[in-house]
């Protein structure tokens, strides 16, 4: 568990925020920009001497200025990859990587150097200098660097906020894929809806230097009194297996714990595979009555469990599929004529489903 | 006539112990300096650079006050040596040490002042401790501005006249410096002997700065 309590001002700026995270799984602080998602993060990392912070991390102290106590960041075992990482000029990939191979925690890992390299494809970029390196390729050598390292937890500062989106769904996957396989907890801040749902387990809001919610991330991205469900673009993640591809139709059905979503997706894949998929509040639209004929693929029965008016003429709907959190976005008109309100059976009409690349 | 070199070899040998040891005190002073803007390190830092607003008499006089064998280092030197710091070499390495300061630490504290400091907060992510980041990140950062202190700290100790003449009183072959030789031939009306050293300053001292330059341009 990492708890922390932490105070500091600057300038007109205020941090102040108590809260905590299991140290496991992927964590993520979410917040707009100048929230102070990022003087958070450093906090943690010991970068910001100024802040009055309590930090503990299972059962290490890391500071405690009450008591004067303050770990240094480099004996704090953290990984930090920055928003746009920095590199000595001059380096070759290799001589980058190694700084931080030859400094490394004592946390076990079932890589070493050759092993990570190979796991990013970077052996070809061993003799490379590291000033000839592309954005997302520096983010990569950076992210490796910090693993070689050998953290306890690894911290990420918006570390692909330089990359276009479709490489950056991918990335989040290989991400979550490594967090998985390391059993390396994982810190993550941005600024974007989709990033945060598709990546996080747990979730921490922050607005304007306060912690607005934290706990497990479908409880708080569902929570129709919380930015992350109010936004024009909210999305719901859902977790699948998938079970088959219908060649003749081109579409893939998925299993989720509350039932069936199909997919059009023209590439099969292995049964049992675990998927995220998304789903976005605007493409889901309710109705009271199973409809008789429909071009929209999956129609799931479903209870609205909270409802909330926005500013726009529209309504959020927070519903379930059995347990399955799932979020509509529907006019006020139709919230009123379909009489929605908490408890009500409607079938949520999936129009888009969202697969994150694997 | 026969020259007599050894002004030369001994101004050589000064201007080299004191960069060196400007060097090594001057890199942790500079770090320190700029490090934090407290009241206590500004003073520091304007102390720092006294010695370049001081005429050298000033600085030379009040040395040889400290060196000699009634100043407190003087003294100490008495009592583990038997000899005070005032006229020996060693004296004018402590002299030349504070009228260098400046030339060296300056250059250095820019350098500190305006290096990257992710890159040493990387570092420290990386495990790095204090020591490690100034030998492994802001050394490397600063080879530029390490050459512009050593050859600026160099050249204006072998240049120096009026400390290195109160404190060291030109005792020849243990004081006199090339400067002192020059100065002391003009007097004897010397003026073949004062012309070639004086060229042979002039033409290091030129070639010192033309390499530092060229250098300073290459980044």
């Amino acid at each position: 568990m990492l708890t922390f309590e932490a105070r500091l001002q600057h300038g007109s700026f205020a941090l102040e925020v108590r809260g905590e995270l299991p140290s496991r799984g992927r964590g993520v602080i979410f917040g707009p920009s100048g929230a102070g998602k990022s003087t958070l993060l450093r906090i943690i990392a010991g970068l910001e001497r100024g802040a009055q912070a309590r930090i503990t991390y299972n059962d290490e102290l890391w500071q405690d200025t009450a008591r004067r106590l303050f770990v240094p960041p480099h004996r704090r075992g953290v990984g930090l990859i920055f928003q746009q990482p920095v590199f000595m000029h001059g380096y070759t990939v290799e001589q980058v990587l190694r700084y931080g191979w030859r400094r490394r925690g004592k946390t076990a890992c079932a890589f070493d150097f050759g092993g990570f390299v190979e796991r990013f494809g970077l052996g070809p970029f061993l003799t490379r200098n590291v000033d000839t390196l592309s954005g997302g390729e520096r983010q990569r050598v950076a992210l490796v660097r910090a693993l070689l390292a050998m953290p306890q937890l690894l911290l990420l500062d918006e570390p692909f906020s330089g990359v276009d989106e479709e490489a950056r769904a991918a990335l989040l996957q290989e991400l979550e894929g490594l967090q998985i396989d390391l059993g390396l907890p994982m810190l993550y801040v941005t600024h974007m809806a989709r990033e945060t749902v598709s990546f996080a387990d747990h979730l921490l809001l922050l607005e304007s230097g306060r912690i607005r919610a934290q706990g497990p991330m479908h409880t708080l991205a569902t929570d129709v009194s919380l930015s992350l469900a109010r936004r024009p673009d909210a999305v719901v993640a859902i977790n699948t297996e998938f079970v088959r591809h219908d060649h003749r139709d081109g579409v893939s059905c998925l299993r989720f714990a509350d039932g069936e979503l199909w997919v059009s997706e023209g590439y099969p894949h292995k049964a049992g595979r675990p998927r995220r998929v998304l789903v976005n509040a605007r493409d889901v639209s309710l109705a009271s009555e199973i409809p008789h004929a429909s071009s929209i693929l999956n129609v799931l029965p479903a209870r609205v469990v909270e409802l909330a008016e926005l500013p726009d003429a529209a309504v959020v709907v927070s519903l379930r599929i059995g347990s399955t959190p799932l979020l509509a976005r529907v006019s006020r008109r139709s919230a009123r004529e379909l009489e929605l309100h908490p408890g009500s059976s409607v079938y949520a009409q999936i129009k888009g489903v969202a697969l994150l690349n694997h | 006539m026969l020259m007599d070199w050894s002004p030369l070899i001994l101004s050589l040998v000064l201007a080299t112990v004191t960069t060196v040891l400007l060097l090594v005190i001057g890199i942790p002073l500079a770090w320190w300096l700029v490090r934090r803007k407290t009241l206590m390190r500004r003073i520091a830092y304007a102390l720092v650079a006294l010695p370049l607003a001081l005429p050298p008499t000033v600085l030379g006089f009040y040395l040889l006050l400290a060196l000699g064998p009634h100043g407190p280092l003087g003294a100490l030197a008495m009592h583990w040596s038997g000899t005070s710091l005032a006229f020996t070499f060693t004296g004018l390495v402590m002299a030349s040490m504070l009228y260098s300061l400046p030339l060296v630490v300056q250059p250095l504290a820019a350098g500190f002042e305006h290096l990257d400091r992710r890159h040493l907060e990387t570092a420290s992510v990386l495990g790095a401790g204090p020591c490690d980041r100034l030998v492994s990140v802001a050394l490397p950062l600063l080879r530029a501005d390490l050459l512009t202190g050593a050859v600026l700290g160099f050249i204006h100790t072998f240049g120096e006249f009026g400390v290195v003449l109160m404190v060291g009183g030109d005792i020849p072959g243990r004081t006199r410096v090339l400067s002192l030789a020059i100065y002391d031939h003009v007097q004897s009306l010397e003026y073949h002997q004062a012309n070639v050293m004086s060229a042979v300053a002039v033409g290091m001292s030129f070639t010192a700065l033309l390499l530092l330059y060229l250098a300073q341009r290459r980044r």
